[in-house]
Parts: structure tokens; C-alpha cells; sequence
């Protein structure tokens, strides 16, 4: 019973990992803009980022082209970076921007805790791949 | 410092692991006064929720001290006694300016794992896998507190260490399902699971003024304790017929509210078991519901159901045509800890909300292998086991 119960977590988490780089793929359309919501009011974020060199660009780029529309509603402002080569892969600039989210946000990115692994696990593979793309996320 | 690990499914281990450190400038390091287990836990420790690497420190809801201060915290000062939120807010995203703030936009670091599963990523949680952030967890010495000004909440003087400790999570998640089904006056309430948070959950519709309230579970020792300091009614899961006892209650209408407090792990009918069970063990489903069904099943047309149980991702079976056809209103969340701790603080500093004997097993960190043993075979009368860091281990 542990063996199947192993290999059917196995199986699990392996193919959440196949389903997340699946999905992944799906987003790899280079002329759809990257876009975030910043809690933020419109005018106060096209003043903060028209600054030279804003600390919440560090993630994008201060270059970075970015497209600021008031979003309906209360929920400030919707930004918009449209990817070049210059920004690597669409993940890293996905992982920029919700930087830059957080630090127009909260003034400031999170950082990881320290990795305290013991040893590996059967699934532990998969894991690791699943981790290293989980910062990249960004539907906001 | 030490900590309880998860090293592999059904394992754990205390060892040694670095200290907290500020990381971000409003932070908090605290020293864990207390700290306890949650049945969600237990879908951690079964490999349920397969986001866990080994040596992660496990642990959610927790009371301390305060002995580090990051230069932007402005509500706290070292010395200071308080009880955590187990979620982690920014306070500052349109969530948590709605006081939504398990869906908080920054407290969770890995975002693309549960975008994935759910379609949007939910906030971080302490010791609750790499899905939820992979903050370390609370069963440990120290613990490092992110945005402390919004999840942290100093202890009134006259409340103490045994009965603060659940306003972290059990207490706030159970006022939420009364929250969210808008228990008042009038309503009648019937909670599924008599757990910790099952009786925060029938707890705080008697406090909110409910009609009646009732409480289902299969375990007897639970139920008394129910009845003798929740002060509300009981039914035996197997030995009731509870579907004709809550129409008898309610003249045939059925309970306004249903609040499920039971979770993934749930345990129905004996057919239904074996399938669920199967199902789950094969991963083709990774929740089993029973609990959800009853409280859809059993609740009155137009009626309320509240979802607090853990759920990871799928399941068969689902009764959307009960729903559906009854006019129910469905609602869930994780807990919004930081809208209602300060609430429960002041209730227990007036001694109107006792959650003290929740803790029936009070140990050394050390025993953490023994507790979450004890807990998650239900032994002993154990409800909750709660850990106390560097209190000497008896075993």
C-alpha cells in the first residue's frame, strides 16, 4: 500500500508539474502585453514611475515600456510591459513586474526564507522544478 | 534553533535549523511561546498537498514574543506578547483594503503553483508548503513574522498564553464561517465537525445570538466537550439519524446555516468511504467531501453553506444539482485572521469565548512526533496538541 501510495504521489506531483509548464506554454505569446493591477491611484503611480530610476523598476527595467490605464472600479491602476528580447523570458519579466507590484505596493519585495532541506525525497524532484517557476506567476 | 520537520510523508522529526532573521523591513522575529497542530496539517503530513520539501518546518497558529523588530514595524516592540495571524497579509493590496486578506496579492512568494491548480493564488501561510508561500512554519524556538503591523496582535494582560493561542487560526476561522453565513438572531446553525475549529465555529453563532445550534461528529469525547463548554446541542454522525433530527429541529425547514469544518479527510457513509478513499489514495480525486455533501444536502432551500475545511483541488461526486436547485448560497474562504482577531481578543479578555481546552495535550516541542501521532489518530481524547518550545520533553 506505501509503494502505490508513493508512486501515485509521484505520479501527482509530476503531473502538476506537467500541467503547470503546460500551461506555462500557453502564455508564450510574445505580442500579448504582460499586465498586473497595482492598488494605487493613477496619478500617484505615473508620477512615482516618471522619477529617475524608480526603485520598483529594478525587476523590469527603468527602459521598460510600460502602459498605465486607470483600472474600473477601486482597483487603481493597470500596467501593462509589453516583452522584448531585452527582458529574457517572459517569466522573468512576469516575476519583475509583480516585483514591481509589490514594491509599489508595499514598499518592498519578500524575500524567501532560508531553504533548510534535509534530504531528498522521491518527489522531491519534481518539487524543485515546480519551485524554481513558482515565484514567476503574476495573474493579479 | 529547534524545529519539527516534515522529512516524508508521514514523517516528522525535530532538529536543528538556522534562526530567523529580519528579511524585509517589516518584520518581526518572535519567540514562539506556544504553538499547535491543525487537522489541515494533517494533509500535509499524509503527502495530500504535495508542495512539501523535506525539512520544512511545520506550524501555523501560535502566541510569543516579540524579540526582533524590522525598522519599518511601528506596532510592535520588542517584549511584546502576541498572537500571529496564520495568513500573511500586506494590508495594503485592494484585498486587504476589503479586509479579503487570505487572498492577499504579496503574502504569497510562489504564486505560479497554486495559479496553476486554482486559477489565482491565494495569500502566504506560515509552515503550510512551498504552494503557500514556504514560509517556515511556527513549531519551532523562533519564527520570522512578515508585514508584523498587519498580522500581529498584542495580547490583552488578563488573556493568556492557553486560550490566545487560537485566536491565530482555529478561533478567527470558525467566527468566520458564522461570519460569512451571517449567523444572527433567529438562525438556526449546523456544524459538521467538532474539531477545534468546528466548535470556534458553533462558538461563535451562540455568541452572534443563533436560534439553535447543533453540532454532528462520530467522536463522543468531542461531542461532551461541546455540550460542556460550547453549550450548544450534538448529534452522533452514526448513531443519530441526523438528516430526520435537524428537520425535527427545524420543523421541517432544515438549518439556515450548514458549516462544514471538517475538510479533505473527511469520513461518510461506509460506501461512500471506500470509494472516496480510493479514489483519493489514487489521486483521482485529491479531496473527499462527505462533509460538504451532508451540509448541501441537509440545509434548508435558499439556505447558506459555509466551506471552512481545507480542500486541495478536486472532487467527484459533488452535489451541484442539490445546490443548484435548492437556491443555496456557497461560501468559503481561508481565514481572514487579521478582520477578526482583535474581536476575539477583546470576547476572551471578557471570558465570553473559552478556547483553553481545545489544548488537551500540552508538550515539549520536543514530543512533536508524539503529538501529531496522538492527534491525527484522534487517541487519547486529543483535540489539539499543543507545543511549548523549550519546555523540557517527557519522553
Amino acid at each position: 500500500m506505501k509503494v502505490l501510495r508513493t508512486a501515485a504521489l509521484a505520479a501527482g506531483t509530476a503531473g502538476v508539474v506537467w500541467w503547470v509548464r503546460r500551461r506555462g506554454r500557453t502564455d508564450d505569446r510574445p505580442d500579448r502585453p504582460l499586465a498586473v493591477t497595482v492598488h494605487r491611484p493613477y496619478d500617484e503611480l505615473v508620477e512615482e514611475l516618471g522619477r529617475p530610476d524608480p526603485a520598483a523598476l529594478r525587476g523590469v527595467g527603468a527602459d521598460a515600456q510600460l502602459e498605465l490605464t486607470p483600472a474600473p472600479g477601486s482597483f487603481g491602476t493597470e500596467v501593462r510591459l509589453r516583452t522584448t528580447s531585452r527582458h529574457g523570458s517572459r517569466a522573468q519579466a512576469r516575476q519583475g513586474l509583480r516585483a514591481m507590484k509589490q514594491v509599489l505596493e508595499t514598499g518592498a519585495t519578500m524575500p524567501p526564507d532560508r531553504a533548510v532541506t534535509r534530504r531528498p525525497t522521491l518527489t522531491s524532484l519534481p518539487l524543485e522544478i515546480a519551485i524554481r517557476r513558482a515565484g514567476t506567476g503574476g495573474r493579479l | 534553533m529547534r524545529a519539527l520537520q516534515w522529512v516524508g510523508v508521514n514523517r516528522l522529526e525535530v532538529g536543528t535549523v538556522p534562526d530567523p532573521a529580519i528579511e524585509h523591513p517589516q518584520d518581526v522575529v518572535v519567540r514562539v511561546r506556544r504553538t499547535v497542530t491543525c487537522g489541515s496539517d494533517l494533509h500535509l503530513l499524509g503527502g495530500y498537498i504535495p508542495f512539501m520539501r523535506s525539512g520544512d518546518v511545520l506550524g501555523h497558529e501560535f502566541v510569543g514574543e516579540v524579540v526582533e523588530v524590522g525598522p519599518e514595524v511601528q506596532r510592535h516592540a520588542v517584549g511584546d506578547r502576541v498572537v500571529v495571524s496564520s495568513f500573511i497579509a500586506c494590508g495594503r493590496c485592494w484585498y486587504c483594503t476589503r479586509e479579503l486578506y487570505s487572498l492577499c496579492d504579496n503574502g504569497n512568494r510562489n504564486p505560479a503553483i497554486t495559479e496553476t491548480l486554482w486559477g489565482s493564488a491565494p495569500g502566504g501561510c506560515f509552515g503550510y508548503s512551498h504552494a503557500m508561500g514556504g514560509y517556515a512554519g511556527s513549531h519551532a524556538e523562533y519564527v520570522r513574522v512578515p508585514f508584523a503591523d498587519v498580522g500581529a496582535f498584542t495580547v490583552p494582560e488578563g488573556v493568556d498564553d492557553a486560550r490566545a493561542l487560537f485566536a491565530s487560526d482555529s478561533a478567527a476561522t470558525g467566527w468566520m464561517g458564522a461570519d460569512l453565513g451571517d449567523v444572527g438572531p433567529g438562525s438556526t446553525v449546523a456544524v459538521w465537525g467538532a474539531g477545534a475549529v468546528g466548535q470556534m465555529a458553533a462558538a461563535a453563532a451562540v455568541l452572534r445570538g443563533a436560534e439553535r445550534v447543533v453540532v454532528v461528529d462520530r467522536l463522543d469525547d468531542r461531542l461532551e466537550m461541546v455540550r460542556t463548554h460550547v453549550g450548544c446541542e450534538t448529534l452522533h454522525d452514526q448513531r443519530d439519524d441526523v438528516g430526520p433530527a435537524l428537520l425535527e429541529m427545524t420543523a421541517g425547514r432544515g438549518p439556515d446555516v450548514c458549516i462544514e469544518a471538517v475538510g479533505m479527510e473527511a469520513s461518510g457513509g461506509p460506501v461512500e468511504d471506500v470509494v472516496d478513499r480510493v479514489k483519493q489514495q489514487l489521486r483521482l480525486q485529491t479531496d473527499r467531501p462527505s462533509a460538504v455533501r451532508r451540509a448541501i444536502y441537509h440545509c434548508r432551500k435558499g439556505g447558506t453553506v459555509v466551506v471552512l475545511g481545507v480542500f486541495a483541488a478536486l472532487t467527484d461526486g459533488f452535489p451541484l444539482g442539490a445546490l443548484m436547485n435548492k437556491g443555496l448560497t456557497l461560501r468559503s474562504a481561508q481565514m481572514h485572521g487579521q478582520r477578526y482577531i482583535p474581536g476575539l481578543l477583546d470576547l476572551m479578555a471578557r471570558d465570553e469565548l473559552v478556547t483553553e481546552h481545545l489544548g488537551t495535550h500540552v508538550m515539549s516541542l520536543e514530543d512533536g512526533p508524539r503529538g501529531y501521532d496522538l492527534f491525527k489518530r484522534k487517541a487519547d481524547g486529543c483535540v489539539r496538541a499543543v507545543f511549548v518550545p523549550g519546555a523540557a520533553p517527557t519522553t
